[in-house]
């Protein structure tokens, strides 16, 4: 567990980097197209249309973004245990049955992201084999990878919290 | 079997499963019933990444998560103070607009009572506003500003719904505007009843403060003058204001620093929008069985029956609506009743921009709405009361919104003048 605990640090860690480099990216790379754009139409600038051709590939590098900083948002959100969720008896449920409750919430969690992680590995192999090529000739399944290496994040840190989880739940009952 | 299942995963959805995972559970259950493969949904949650207008999102609430740090509320509040708190009622004004201005600039990511509830609250009570009326002010301000750009329910909205963005921001503004012009009407005729105290006005305060907010003060204009214009779209007035954004808190106030506090203040953001995309991406799933399964089309044909006239199913529309917006807040609620609300909607002949500027006030309401409402909440606790004293305090601001709310669902010419001059 502690080793588990330990890998789990480190990831959030990786995690938050790569959330500060890709926001990064992001804005620079979307502030950068529309000054382009602007100086190109509004001040008729060429090399500001020449140096957007340069930058073609970062339209749909940063719509990609999006999707890279969904999961890895969702992840860091999945650790804190913090999914927005509805909440209409969290303060009705006894205190004694709250860890019977996110028990249940957790193994459910991690039995869900674990098919949503099959089904995402399947898409990429299938992207693999006959996917084509996007921006600077990369092959699309590179972008797509987000989609499984999230539900693997996801779903340890759910596995995470239903072992803590249950081992507390344990310990209560043999006590 | 199947039902079993369904029943089991409705009431863990509502003991407080994950919504994401458990729109993907529902998402499984109906592929399996009709015997298709789930490779569906991770072509479904790869569509986050085709979608431009989908850029706006994180960009927004990095630019609401950066000034809701440092002192831009305050600069606010001593604003609108110096131009306002000279009417009566003027403090409970100065409260409602900043709020409602604050939602607006932040993207209404939920940010405002924890941002401006500390400053406010304590200034209405020192300046002898009863308790109830200061609690029920702030809890309802705190969904104010939800129709004015660059607001991220709006944009989720247009996402989902297909319809323009950029009108439906032009389409909130004498909608969300009036609801703030009634609620500052109370707080007047409050104000004027209990003969509270007022400052005179000072134009040499005033102009102090403008200088102070004077940067911030134009960012929704500014927002709004580049999408009306056709310069920008939303996508790129979020580039925009992000890069604005930066500039104003880190080289002219100087209160967040690029390596201190950005990295921080990044992860925050990146966390919100993680929480509402992973949820949008499930919900494209989600849809894409509802419409194969023509889900739609079945309730169509179940309400048909039922519900004749636009007027009823408008008033049906605002109850499930409410009830919504009380269980959920407010990006999930657009997310899972969108799709199944706009065919519908559509046969009754309402206008899809007309139908969001409804789902925004409704679902705000419910915000607020008892005994659930998330605002209620999260009030209770930065205010420290019991949460049946809110229920008490918030329930003359909700009977007033109701009431705007009926104004706005059977006037849709408040909603559709304003885009409808943007027609060429």
């Amino acid at each position: 567990m502690r080793v588990l605990q330990r890998i789990n640090r480190f990831l959030a860690k990786l995690e938050g980097w790569l959330i500060i480099v890709l926001l990064w990216l992001m804005v620079v790379l979307t502030f950068a197209q529309v000054c382009l754009r602007s100086l190109y139409t509004h001040g008729h600038l060429h090399w500001a249309n020449s140096l957007m051709g340069h930058l073609d590939w970062s339209e749909p590098f940063v719509r990609l973004l999006v999707l890279w900083l969904t999961f890895l948002g969702a992840s860091l959100l999945t650790v804190q245990g913090r999914h927005i969720k509805i909440d209409l008896f969290s303060t009705a449920i006894p205190a004694k049955w709250q860890r019977i409750r996110e028990f249940i919430m957790a193994v459910v969690s991690v039995v869900i992201s674990a098919i949503m992680l099959k089904a995402c590995i399947d898409y990429v192999k299938i992207e693999i084999e006959f996917g084509g090529e996007t921006f600077l000739h990369l092959p699309g399944w590179i972008g797509q990878l987000i989609l499984p290496a999230g539900f693997a994040l996801i779903l340890f840190r759910f596995l995470l919290r239903a072992i803590d989880h249950g081992v507390a739940i344990a310990r209560g009952l043999t006590e | 079997m199947i039902a079993a299942m369904v029943i089991i995963l409705i009431i863990l959805i509502l003991l407080g499963l994950p919504l994401f995972i458990g729109i993907l559970a529902a998402t499984m259950l109906g592929l399996y019933t009709s015997e298709v493969g789930f490779a569906a949904i991770p072509i479904e949650i790869y569509r986050l990444a085709n979608a431009p207008v989908l850029l706006a999102i994180p960009l927004f609430t990095f630019a609401g998560y950066l000034l809701s740090q440092g002192g831009t509320s305050a600069r606010l509040v001593r604003f609108s103070k110096s131009l306002l708190g000279c009417i009566p009622g003027g403090l409970g004004v100065v409260a409602i607009v900043t709020c409602a201005f604050f939602t607006a600039i932040t993207g209404a990511t939920g940010v405002t009572i924890i941002a401006l509830g500390g400053l406010l609250f304590p200034a209405l009570i020192s300046e002898k506003y009863k308790e109830d009326f200061s609690l029920g002010l702030m809890t309802s301000s705190g969904s104010l500003g939800l129709h004015f750009p660059p607001s991220l329910p709006i944009i989720l909205y247009g996402f989902v719904s297909g319809a323009s963005i950029e009108r439906l921001f032009v389409a909130g503004l004498l909608p969300g505007a009036v609801i703030v012009g009634i609620l500052c009407l109370y707080s007047v005729y409050m104000g004027n009843k209990w003969k509270l105290e007022r400052p005179s006005f000072s134009f040499r305060e005033f102009l102090c403060a403008l200088k102070e907010a004077g940067w911030e003060l134009p960012i929704p204009l500014l927002i709004i003058a580049g999408i009306y214009s056709g310069l920008s779209t939303a996508t790129e007035a979020a580039a925009l204001t992000v890069g604005y954004v930066l500039f104003v808190k880190i080289v002219v106030f100087r209160e967040l620093s690029l390596i201190g506090d950005l990295p921080q203040i990044m992860k925050d953001s990146t966390r919100m929008v993680g929480g509402i995309m992973i949820i949008l991406g499930a919900a494209l799933g989600f849809t894409n069985y509802l419409v194969d399964a023509f889900i739609p089309m079945r309730i169509l044909n179940l309400l048909e029956g039922i519900i004749e006239t636009k007027i009823g199913f408008l008033l049906v529309l605002n109850l499930f609506l409410i009830l919504v917006g009380c269980m959920m807040d407010i990006f999930s609620a657009i997310l899972v009743a969108v799709p199944l609300v706009v065919p519908i909607a559509d046969r009754f002949g309402i206008d899809p921009v007309h139908l969001g500027v409804i789902f925004l006030t409704n679902l705000g309401i419910g915000y607020s709405t008892p005994p659930v409402g998330l605002n209620l909440f999260i009030a209770s606790s930065r205010f420290d009361r019991p949460i049946v004293q809110l229920y008490r305090a918030t329930l003359p601001f909700l009977i007033l919104l109701v009431l705007t709310l009926l104004l706005i669902t059977y006037w849709p010419a408040l909603s559709l003048f304003l885009p409808g001059l943007l027609e060429p």
